[in-house]
C-alpha cells in the first residue's frame, strides 16, 4: 500500500514538473542572455533605426541581401508566415533584415524587395564600420566573392541564422536556416508569454 | 465464379497494358522534359539598371539620375534579380545536362547553385546542371536555379515567364513558368 502511494506521488510530481517546467525552446538558446548589440543603422525609408527603441517588442533579425534571390527570400518568406501565424501578436514583433551587401542594397531596392513580403519589415543599412561591427557582434559570416563571368559581378556568402531579441533587449535565441515556421512561431509565443523582467 | 475470374483476368491485362503504355510514352518523348516550373515574383529597381550600375557611388544618393555609358557589364549593382525553379526529367538512357538558359525578362540568365556549409550560404554560377540518364534534377530554393539578373520588367504573381533551356545534346526546351509569390 505504501509503495503504491509512493509511486503515485512520484508520478504526480513528475507531471507537475513537466507541466510547470520551463518551456523548451526549439531554437538554440543563448545562456545567459546578454544585451543584444545595438544596430546603429538606417531603415529603407531613411529613418534612423535603434534596437533600443524596440523595448517591449520581440525583434527577429536576419542578415541577407537583395541580390540573393534564393535563400534570403526563403528566410523572409518564412518570417512572413511567422507573422501571419502570430495573428494579433505580430504587433509585438518587429522583423529586421540587415544588409550584408550595403553597396547594392539601396533604399529603393530594399523597399521593393521587402514590400513583397511584409510592409512592416525593416531593411537596415548603414556605414561600413557600423555594419561590420554588427556582423562581428552577431557572429555573422560575410564574405564577398567575385563571380567572374557572371552578370552579378559578385555575391556574398553569408550565415543563414534568424536571431531573436526579447522585450528587454536581450539576445535570446537563434534558429538555423530551414527551421520549421511552426517552431519559430512557438518560440516567439513563448517569449511573448513570459516577458523578461527588465 | 468463373465469370468473376475472367473479369479479373481482363482487368489485370488492362492494367498491364496501361502500365506498358505509360512507360512507352515516357521513352517516346525522349531526352529532357520539364515539369512544375515557377519563377519567384520580384520588382524592378525603380531607377532602372543604368543608375544602379553606379553601385557604391549611389549610396546615400537615391536621386542619382540614370547615366548613359555608366553601365558596365559584369556589374548589375542595384538591379533586381529573381530565380526560376523546375524539375528537369531525363527520359533517355544517356546522361544529359542543361548548359544554357535564356529569357527576355532579364539581361543575364545564368545557371546557379547554392551550397550550404556550416549554415553559411554560398551561391555560385555553374557551367551546367547535370541530368542523369533516366533520372531527374530538381531546381529548387537552396539548390540549383536559373538566375535572372537585371530584370527588364516586374514579375507579378499570375504572369508567365518564357524560359528557353539548351541541353548538351543540342535540344532546346521552351518552358512557360508561372510567377509565384516570394
Ligand atoms: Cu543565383
Amino acid at each position: 500500500m505504501q509503495r503504491w502511494l509512493l509511486r503515485f506521488v512520484v508520478l504526480i510530481a513528475a507531471l507537475a514538473l513537466s507541466g510547470c517546467g520551463a518551456y523548451e525552446f526549439r531554437g538554440t538558446v543563448l545562456e545567459p542572455p546578454n544585451p543584444a548589440p545595438e544596430l546603429p543603422l538606417n531603415d529603407q525609408f531613411g529613418n534612423e533605426f535603434r534596437l533600443s527603441n524596440y523595448r517591449g517588442k520581440v525583434v527577429l533579425a536576419f542578415f541577407g541581401f537583395t541580390h540573393c534571390p534564393d535563400i534570403c527570400p526563403t528566410a523572409l518568406g518564412d518570417l512572413k508566415r511567422v507573422m501571419e501565424k502570430l495573428g494579433k501578436d505580430a504587433e509585438k514583433v518587429q522583423v529586421v533584415f540587415v544588409s550584408v551587401d550595403p553597396e547594392r542594397d539601396t533604399p529603393d531596392l530594399m523597399q521593393r524587395y521587402l514590400a513583397a513580403f511584409n510592409p512592416t519589415f525593416l531593411g537596415l543599412n548603414g556605414d561600413r564600420a557600423a555594419l561590420e561591427k554588427a556582423y562581428k557582434d552577431y557572429g555573422v559570416t560575410v564574405i564577398r566573392r567575385d563571380l567572374p563571368g557572371s552578370g552579378l559581378g559578385y555575391t556574398i556568402d553569408h550565415s543563414g541564422y534568424i536571431y531573436a531579441i526579447d522585450q528587454a533587449g536581450n539576445w535570446r535565441l537563434l534558429w538555423a536556416h530551414g527551421t520549421p515556421v511552426d517552431d519559430i512561431v512557438s518560440d516567439v509565443q513563448a517569449l511573448l508569454r513570459n516577458p523578461p523582467r527588465s | 465464379m468463373r465469370r468473376l475470374f475472367v473479369l479479373f483476368a481482363v482487368a489485370m491485362m488492362v492494367v498491364g497494358l496501361a502500365g506498358c503504355g505509360a512507360s512507352q510514352s515516357g521513352t517516346q518523348t525522349g531526352g529532357i522534359t520539364v515539369r512544375d516550373p515557377w519563377v519567384r515574383a520580384a520588382m524592378m529597381n525603380m531607377a532602372g539598371d543604368q543608375s544602379g550600375a553606379m553601385g557604391n557611388m549611389q549610396q546615400g544618393n537615391m536621386q542619382s539620375t540614370p547615366m548613359a555609358g555608366m553601365q558596365s557589364h559584369g556589374n548589375m549593382a542595384g538591379s533586381a534579380v529573381s530565380a526560376a525553379y523546375m524539375v528537369v526529367v531525363n527520359n533517355s538512357n544517356t546522361a544529359d545536362a542543361i548548359i544554357k538558359a535564356d529569357s527576355d525578362v532579364a539581361q543575364s540568365v545564368e545557371l546557379h547553385n547554392v551550397i550550404m556549409e556550416n549554415n553559411v550560404m554560398q551561391m555560385r554560377q555553374v557551367e551546367a546542371i547535370e541530368v542523369p540518364a533516366n533520372g531527374q534534377v530538381e531546381l529548387k530554393p537552396g539548390s540549383y536555379h536559373v538566375m535572372l539578373i537585371g530584370l527588364n520588367r516586374d514579375l507579378k504573381e499570375g504572369e508567365e515567364v518564357l524560359i528557353k533551356l539548351t541541353t548538351r545534346s543540342g535540344k532546346t526546351i521552351e518552358v512557360k513558368a508561372p510567377v509565384r509569390k516570394p
